[in-house]
């Protein structure tokens, strides 16, 4: 009789869930106890290394006070407007690109430049241009965020099934209609794929031109802690960075997976 | 009996800085009452007349001229069903939900009911291209354009599809030009055969009487197309001691 060498594999899907949530957490909790009993031992000092009820403490007192809930706030709204501009931009010219040659050939060299700048390198000159306000960060997340999404975008219509458009035009489909009701529908999937890797570099982003330039938002919380020297502080802004990226990507993956089930797909 | 006429119709493709030439100066005409099955081998031009006939094409030369009122519809080789839709809504396509009662009614007459929400990865190839004649009749059409729509079907449920295409043409009174490189299949269903050959209407046969294909009428057209298609061939069998 055949045996299963390898029960695990066998494992019903329920346990393999929970296994998802309980072994980070057992290696959260051994990382924090790690960093308590170090900072406890006083390896290092309490500058260097706060320990984790100072840090919890600071938090808390931030959280209190709103000031924590403000640079979040603040980071999030330039995220948002900069990221929709960056949407609207590769989409026009993702659509665009795809459809007219004449378009890829004035603008395509200029674009491949620009994709292999980063953005941050241009920042000197932008608060040179724009000052210190809201302009220059704006500019970083759209030239952060466009490019993912703007290749994605127009590789998405690129590969609209032509067998599929020609079923629209076979059924007497006007251009309008040949487009929402069967070009948009197959380039969704890369639309939506793109926008979710644009929203990461876009958070990525602000953060970095916050950390140049800014009066507010979690990047210049870091830096102005860090200037006062306050490391729990620090922390505080990273944890809350990487927590934020972590929830607005599951919020995507879930209206991605809404979308995905709709349409009768399964995520691999 | 209103007809599709077709008058000198060529069709040429660009290939490698030269013009290659499938279809050629080709005249024939189509009962839009009957089943009508252009016959060819691979490349002989057949789905190039028939995007032509359906206005999916435009012709290098030559006309066509369909009745005014007449409303086509294609059947794909392949289903060509929207992925992101389920079957009553593939059916019902480009109507909006006010046509879904209407795409339920169609689906069970091609023996599909029950599967009105399934999408197209859940249903076999058989399904799916039941789904797609649906689709083709549910827009009202007159005329169907069948371009080889169960050249991908095995044996048993390719038979099935074709009686049950032939029941849906009679009770629903639609015509069709219908394309396929099948012999068998052209017997079974066709009103009137046309064999396309070198980008012409070669010849044209009106099968008569039951289509048992094993009936020695049968057989005997077989032959004669046969020959038609390939005239350097001898259709006899060579009995071996």
């Amino acid at each position: 009789m055949p045996m299963n060498s390898n029960p695990s594999a066998r494992a019903p899907r329920k346990s393999r869930s929970w296994g998802n949530i309980l072994k980070p957490l057992a290696l959260l909790a051994l990382i924090l106890l790690g960093w308590h009993f170090a900072a406890r031992a006083q390896i290092w000092s309490s500058y260097v290394l706060p320990s984790p009820e100072k840090v919890w403490n600071t938090l808390w007192q931030m959280l209190r006070d709103g000031s924590a809930l403000r640079d979040i706030l603040v980071s999030l709204r330039r995220v948002a407007i900069g990221y929709g501009i960056a949407f609207g931009l590769a989409f026009s010219l993702g659509l665009g690109f795809a459809y007219s040659r004449n378009l890829t050939q004035w603008l395509g060299p200029f674009l491949e430049f620009f994709r292999n700048v980063p953005p941050i390198a241009l920042i000197a000159l932008l608060i040179l241009w724009f000052g210190i306000g809201e302009v220059p960060k704006i500019v970083i997340i759209v030239l952060a965020s466009f490019f993912p999404m703007f290749l994605n975008i127009r590789r998405g219509f690129e590969q609209a099934d032509e067998k599929l458009i020609e079923v629209g035009r076979s059924l007497g489909f006007s251009r309008s209609k040949l487009f929402f009701r069967i070009v948009l529908p197959c380039a969704a999937g890369d639309v939506l794929v793109g926008m979710r890797i644009g929203l990461g570099y876009s958070y990525r982003a602000i953060i970095g031109a916050e950390m140049i330039a800014a009066a507010s938002g979690l990047g210049r919380m870091i830096v102005y802690a860090q200037q006062m020297s306050r490391s729990d502080k620090v922390i505080i802004g990273i944890l809350l960075i990487g927590l934020i990226g972590c929830a607005t990507d599951w919020l995507f993956s879930l209206g991605l997976r809404w979308f995905s089930r709709r349409r009768g797909e399964t995520l691999g | 009996m209103a007809e599709i006429r077709i008058q000198n119709l060529c069709r040429s493709f660009p290939m490698e800085g030269r013009s290659l030439p499938v279809l050629r100066e080709l005249c024939a005409s189509f009962p839009v009452g009957e089943i009508s099955v252009v016959l060819g081998k691979s490349g002989s031009g057949k789905t190039t007349l028939l995007k032509l006939v359906g206005g999916l094409d435009v012709p290098t030369s030559g006309t066509i001229l369909l009745p005014d009122t007449l409303k086509t519809a294609f059947v794909f080789q392949e289903a060509r069903l929207m992925p992101w839709l389920t079957a009553e809504k593939n059916v019902a396509f480009g109507a909006g939900r006010s046509g879904l009662d209407r795409a339920r009614e169609w689906l069970a007459r091609v023996g599909l009911a029950g599967f009105e929400r399934a999408f197209p990865h859940q249903l076999s190839g058989g399904m799916q291209q039941r789904v797609s004649i649906a689709r083709a009749l549910f827009h009202q059409a007159d005329y169907l354009l069948l371009d080889e729509p169960f050249a991908a079907l095995d044996h048993f449920t390719r038979r099935d599809m074709q009686l049950a295409f032939l029941e849906i043409c009679r009770n629903s009174g639609v015509g069709a030009l219908f394309v396929t490189h099948s012999i068998d299949e052209a017997l079974l269903i066709a009103d009137s055969i046309h064999i396309l050959d070198a980008g012409k209407i070669a010849s044209s046969y009106r099968p008569k009487g039951e289509r048992d294909l094993l009936s020695a009428e049968m057989v005997s057209l077989k032959r004669d197309l046969l020959h038609t298609l390939e005239p350097h061939q001898n259709p006899e069998r060579k009995e071996t001691p």
